[in-house]
């Protein structure tokens, strides 16, 4: 059997399961440092709360994609490993 | 209360994390031949990148306050692959943090060596303006000056290029 240009055997399928399974820990350390302030009240009320508002908007966002990314990457994983 | 110091290292904190994260998904694409896989990259590239971009709006409109750190956040800012090619023939693989007309910064996982002679460089933006499925943009140029730096950011080294 030829292999891929990527290297389509146990190594590569090893390679691609050690990157998806250290996304799946960088978007663990992702998700307690947004969330950490978002439900905090103190947490931006030196801003002006217009743009207090926008900022943690924009945690929400990241907060949210960043549990379903890992969730993404851990399903990839599992269907990885079969 | 925290300071503007205090929202500026958290900020830049959470920007590091979502670089990190838009390297690494690039890195899956790159590697893997399965197309379900290459495909949930790609979706979460593209939010990735969004995400960045996001963090550094904020940090540029509500954190930064001086005349120069907003004219920094004004240049041209792009993550992307970067190779630095020597006179020896050696190479060093790293990633663009910030790529003006007049420098480039890059992250490596080892300390860059001083070379006082001319290097080029390659760089593959990760959205190359026309998203994830055109990343063959290749950036050569000659250095006639280069400025390295072995200090550690949260996770490389840093090593700045002056064209």
């Amino acid at each position: 059997m030829i292999a891929s240009a990527k290297g389509g055997d146990m190594k590569n399928k090893e390679k691609v399961l050690k990157l998806l399974e250290k996304c799946v820990h960088t978007e663990d350390s992702v998700i307690p440092v947004v969330s950490e302030h978002i439900s905090n009240t103190l947490f931006l009320s030196g801003l002006r709360e217009k743009d207090a508002d926008v900022i943690k908007s924009v945690l929400n966002t990241l907060r949210s994609d960043s549990e379903r990314h890992r969730r993404m990457f851990q399903h990839a994983v599992e269907k990885v490993r079969g | 209360m925290l300071s503007k110091a205090d929202y500026k290292s958290y900020f830049e904190q959470v920007a590091v994390l979502e670089r990190s994260m838009v390297c690494e998904t690039h890195d899956i694409i790159a590697a893997s031949d399965d197309e379900f896989v290459i495909e949930t990259a790609k979706s979460v590239l593209r939010d990735e990148l969004k995400h960045y971009k996001l963090v550094q709006m904020v940090l540029g409109t509500y954190i930064y306050e001086s005349l120069e750190e907003r004219k920094s956040f004004a240049r041209k800012s792009s993550i992307g692959d970067v190779t630095v090619l020597f006179p020896d023939g050696s190479s060093e693989k790293g990633r663009c943090i910030f790529l003006s007309d007049e420098r480039m910064i890059a992250e490596f996982d080892m300390p860059v060596k001083v070379c006082p002679e001319k290097v080029k460089i390659s760089m593959i933006p990760y959205d190359g303006g026309a998203g994830i499925d055109s990343l063959v943009l290749n950036i050569w140029t000659e250095m006639i000056g280069a400025e390295f730096s072995d200090k550690p950011s949260l996770k490389y080294y840093l090593a700045g290029f002056e064209f």
